[in-house]
């Protein structure tokens, strides 16, 4: 645990010392959603449903650029073969990087879904379990996104192929998440809300689970 | 019987088709300080990436102090200096001394490792990141960084590259010191080995 508490330290000062790039993130995150805020007309009844939608988009798409820059860094700096080379357990490594990203995933989020009620309508006393709800989806979509930031890092198609390879992965996700927002921040119920948790909650279990176990493998050479 | 530091038996390494590594065995005893020379692209690096475990050897095996390489008991007796300096640029040299210390478990590697970058000619005060250091600076500070931990085994890939004279000595000094090492470079002047190496066709050779 000891070794975890440094890892997020050396991530979160590293973050804390380039916040221009978190502020973009979160700008492109922004800018994706008001774009997409112009797909509708602006007195669609089903502005809300389809914000739902839209804002998980903006929050995938921002996430994608997290996971590349995450191992892209360490590659290109050498540490992650000074992690690989040290004591590290391979396991600890995955956490870290994981939480690291949630933590900038999370603010991407908390900052967009309020926008989303602004842009698209629906109940403001659903942000606070909308923003939950995101968190949630996200902590699937960050477990893949991680190891397959790792599994992509050096390859020159790399921005082109961690979607190709996340994109499919995420959609028991999606679906889950879009569900429970237009529910919550929508006010629309799209099917049964409880299968949507249990949706959520059983693939974000298969998502930690399978890259827990698969991280070794791809941080071998 | 005194166990090996590092014992490379029948190593094949490949890239596609090509060899770089070639049946080539090596031992280190304790104690013994390896220099290995060679021209570029001859395998040195190859060989001391099989040896701290970042590539697995196509055929052969690599033990080290007798366990194996993915043991992080054995991987925790290890100090690496690789080419590039390994160093999390946004943090400051002794940030980075702490944060490696750390991973490594090693409880004095920060006091360590602040009086390693004095011996060095740098400063553990101060706060500036890595990123704004020049290229001699960064690399002394990765000695710094491998040595923190006070390793076993030292493996160091052209710890003099990037260096004025006097850099070059002060990491000598203490290249010279350490209980047991391998080291790839072409500086013949700087670090006193008790073994001269040379990379040919993927196998070590007794250098003249």
């Amino acid at each position: 645990m000891k070794r975890l508490g440094w890892l997020l330290w050396k991530d979160t000062l590293t973050e804390a010392r380039s916040l221009e790039r978190l502020g973009t993130l979160v700008l492109f995150a922004v800018v994706t959603l008001v774009t997409l805020s112009f797909a509708l007309p602006p007195d669609s009844t089903a502005r809300p449903l389809v914000g739902a939608g839209f804002v998980w988009i903006a929050i995938v798409f921002a996430s994608v650029l997290e996971f590349r820059r995450s191992f892209e860094s360490e590659r290109k700096d050498g540490t992650l073969d000074g992690l690989r080379a040290s004591p590290l357990d391979s396991t600890l490594l995955f956490v870290s990087k994981a939480l690291s990203t949630f933590l900038v995933v999370a603010i991407v989020t908390a900052a967009l879904v309020p926008l989303t009620r602004l842009f698209f309508g629906g109940r403001t006393a659903g942000i606070g379990a909308a923003i939950g709800i995101a968190l949630l989806g996200a902590a699937g979509l960050i477990a893949w996104g991680t190891l397959f930031g790792a599994v992509v890092g050096s390859s020159r198609a790399a921005d082109v192929v961690l979607p190709i390879l996340l994109f499919p992965l995420v959609v028991p996700q999606t679906i889950a998440v879009v569900r429970l927002l237009a529910c919550y921040l929508g006010g629309v119920t799209l099917g049964s809300v409880s299968t949507g948790w249990l949706l959520l909650l059983a693939f974000d279990g298969l998502a930690w689970g399978t890259s827990v176990l698969l991280f070794e493998y791809v941080l071998d050479e | 019987m005194d166990v090996a530091a590092v014992e490379v038996a029948g190593v094949d390494r490949r890239y596609g088709a090509t060899r770089v590594l070639s049946s080539l065995d090596l031992s280190v005893a304790s104690g013994d300080r390896v220099v290995i020379t060679g021209p570029n692209g001859s395998g040195k690096t190859t060989l001391l990436r099989v040896i701290a475990g970042l590539l697995r050897p196509t055929r052969g095996s690599v033990r080290v102090f007798g366990g194996e390489i993915s043991d992080a008991s054995v991987r925790r007796r290890i100090g690496i200096a690789p080419h590039m300096p390994a160093l999390y640029p946004r943090l400051s040299a002794f940030e980075n001394i702490r944060f490696w210390s750390a991973v490594y478990g090693s409880p004095d590697g920060a006091a360590r490792g602040r009086e390693l970058l004095r011996r060095l000619d740098l400063d553990p005060d101060d706060t500036r990141p890595v990123s704004s250091y020049s290229q001699g600076m960064r690399q002394r500070t990765a000695i710094a960084r491998a040595l923190c931990t006070d390793p076993d085994l030292v493996l160091a890939d052209e710890p003099f590259a990037a260096l004025d004279p006097s850099g070059a000595d002060a990491i000598a000094a203490l290249l010279n010191g350490v209980r047991t090492a391998i080291v790839v470079t072409h500086d013949r002047e700087h670090f006193h080995p008790t073994r001269h190496l040379a990379m040919r066709g993927g196998k070590l050779v007794a250098a003249a």
